[in-house]
């Protein structure tokens, strides 16, 4: 067990398949995504909205809506374990602790009610049985100026309402580290705030994420947040990975057309808060997939074959892949 | 937050005065204040006392000024019916409502609460749908009904309870429950809809993503922000604990305030009316200031501005 451990990579998703059963149908929100990232390494995941982003990083920790969702299939190996086979409590044990996400909105994410301090020192008093309270102080001032609070002795007395929103966001990633966790999951970390504090929130992510050696994955609108901070992209169409390469082949050498069409979106997005929207036409409702790929009816290069037969994810590069029948003939 | 404690404070105080107005014009406005409150047996020479004491021949605001004395002083006058001071009569009766209403509310706030708890964490479910049937027929069935149902069943039928007096703690039992029936349901209701507001709420993914167990993101985190409604709600029921006492306590026999009251119109006893009326609504008051003053203590964004 321990030696495959070591050699396995961190994560490895395997063929995730994940549903949500609606009145109007069944939406394949993940459609058998697979990826790999390893200890230190940044991965970012880029596509419109709707494309299963949050979903893939949802079913990694396994909290989904329990009604409505349900993992169809595939296997989330973190560190060799396949988190889908664990009970409830053993899934508990590594949300928080080996496992951190840092979700989009700051300004709701902290319990208006407890001070800082209170929620900081959940994590620890729950997974690492830390009880006094010298010690629950020091760690939480810790975590906190890890993150850049100023005077983070005062702040820890204060409630959400009284910080500022970059501030808040830096709370909620000091929580997520304080544990030393292994894999930090950032779901559009800094979406809702100002341009000046996303960049000094990524610094931040980045930062701490060299630090302490964090496999990291980054979910963005944002591709030049990702030129910044990753090093591998995958990019996601309707619930799979169209295309997933290192940063500079990404870049340089887009294959999926798709991607091109993102990568031509960019420049129109300099204030870098604006939307993927500049692609013509809608993404397509995951609740009505056929067997052809998706993207076609965007697509100015669609073939006969497309529309048919869902194209293999085929290897075009030095650890770059591509799931298109144009891109590969 | 002191600033807080001294508007609602001065809230309170302009509404009590308030009702004192109320109390006071009533007895005005029905033509010959005298006609009302001087017994009827009294001889023309009390009944005059009585007229130059109250001040009846002078103008209102006078008049108001020496109520108002008398009010301050614990001077009510004489109840009629029962010979003494109308203070005296109401002070006895009113712990004994009060400890029926509060062993109501009791029942009311924990029995509304887990019951709109459960229905929020299984929504959906089992469990949920009785509850809600529950809740909805708790709120159709007007009390006295169950009152009389629960009469039948456990005192006529069953023998376990007796059906009236208030002597030992079996005697709680129907009274408290019919009390509390109705607002117990409209708790559960608004503790369930309150609840499940609160569990999509992105702090409580957050507590979940932190990996505590769920009792912890039920009871911490989501419970505490679902109370300001709750208790909004349970502040304006706290009326209903005592005006419903009216019914309930002639029902069941409770020596209390809601008996009381009857009595005291039913013969006309206009002080004593007067002072039930102005001691259980300034009391009432008072409470919700102290339900204010609950609200600064669970949300900080209230006491901290
Ligand atoms: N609670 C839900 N009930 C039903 N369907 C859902 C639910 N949550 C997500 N979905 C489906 O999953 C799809 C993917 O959603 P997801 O939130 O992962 O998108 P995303 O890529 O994160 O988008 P965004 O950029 O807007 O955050 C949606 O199109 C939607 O159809
Ligand atoms: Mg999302």
């Amino acid at each position: 067990m321990a030696s495959e451990a070591n050699t396995s990579p961190l994560l490895e998703v395997r063929d995730l398949h994940t549903h949500f059963v609606t009145r109007s149908g069944t939406a394949r929100a993940v459609d058998g995504v697979s990826f790999t990232l390893n200890r230190g390494q940044t991965l970012g995941i880029v596509g419109e909205s709707g494309s299963g982003k949050s979903v893939t990083c949802m079913s990694i920790v396994r909290l989904l809506p329990k009604t409505a969702s349900r993992i169809a299939g595939g296997q989330v190996l973190f560190k060799g374990r396949d988190l889908l086979t664990l009970s409830e409590d053993e899934i508990r044990a590594i949300r928080g602790a080996e496992i951190s996400v840092v979700t989009q909105d700051p300004m709701t994410s902290l319990n208006p009610v407890y001070t800082i301090g209170n929620q900081m020192e959940e994590p620890l008093r729950y997974h690492q049985h830390v009880r006094s309270g010298n010690q629950l102080h020091e760690r939480v001032v810790g975590a906190l100026r890890q993150v850049g609070i100023p005077v983070p002795e005062r702040r820890v007395r204060d409630y959400p309402h009284q910080l500022s929103g970059g501030q808040r966001q830096r709370v909620v990633t000091a929580m997520a580290i304080e544990c030393h966790p292994s894999l930090l999951i950032a779901d559009e970390p800094t979406t809702a705030l100002d341009v000046t504090v996303q960049l000094q929130i990524l610094r931040v992510l980045k930062e701490v994420q060299q630090n302490l050696d964090l496999g990291m994955i980054l979910v963005t609108h944002d591709l030049s947040v990702v030129a910044r901070i990753c090093d591998d992209v995958a990019v996601m169409y309707a619930g799979r990975i169209v295309e997933h390469a290192p940063i500079t082949e990404i870049f340089d050498r887009p294959r999926h057309p798709y991607t091109q069409a993102l990568m031509l979106a960019v420049p129109k997005l300099n204030a870098s808060r604006e939307r993927l929207n500049t692609i013509p036409g809608q993404p397509p409702d995951v609740r009505r997939l056929g067997s052809g790929c998706p993207f076609v009816p965007r697509c100015p290069k669609a073939t006969e074959r497309c529309r048919e037969e869902y194209p293999p994810t085929t290897t075009v590069g030095e650890s770059h892949t591509v799931a298109c029948w144009e891109a590969t003939s | 937050m002191l600033a807080y404690v001294a508007s609602r404070l001065g809230q309170a105080a302009i509404t009590i005065l308030g009702i004192s107005v109320i109390v006071f014009a009533l007895a005005r406005l029905s033509g010959d204040a005298g006609a009302l409150l001087v017994p009827p047996e009294a001889t023309p020479q009390e009944r005059q006392d009585i007229r130059d004491a109250l001040g009846l021949d002078r103008p209102l605001p006078v008049q108001y000024g020496i109520f108002l004395k008398g009010v301050v002083t614990g001077d009510f006058g004489k109840s009629f019916r029962f010979g003494e001071p109308a203070l005296e009569v109401f002070a006895k009766r009113f712990p004994n409502t009060l400890q029926l209403a509060a062993v109501a509310a009791v029942v009311a706030l924990l029995g509304g609460v887990s019951v709109g708890v459960l229905g929020a964490t299984h929504a959906g479910g089992m469990p949920d749908r009785v509850i809600t049937i529950i809740a909805l027929l708790g709120q159709a069935v007007p009390s006295f009904l169950i009152a009389i149902f629960l009469m039948l069943i456990f005192s006529v039928n069953l023998g376990w309870l007796p059906t009236s007096g208030k002597h030992g703690t079996l005697t709680y039992i129907m009274p408290a429950v019919s009390l509390a029936w109705y607002s117990m349901a409209a708790l559960a209701r608004m503790t369930r809809s309150s609840m499940l507001d609160v569990m999509e709420t992105d702090y409580v993914r957050l507590a979940r993503l932190k990996g505590l167990p769920e009792s912890r993101v039920i009871w911490k985190h989501a419970f505490r922000n679902a109370l300001i409604p709750i208790l909004t709600l349970f502040s304006l029921q706290l009326i209903f604990f005592v005006s419903g006492s009216v019914i309930i306590e002639n029902i069941f026999a409770w020596p209390g305030i809601g008996q009381l009251t009857v009595q005291a119109i039913f013969s006309r006893d206009y002080p004593l009316v007067q002072t039930i009326v102005l001691v259980t609504s300034s009391f009432l008051v008072l409470l919700n200031v102290g339900v204010d003053l609950l609200y600064a203590f669970i949300d900080p964004r209230i006491r901290l501005t």
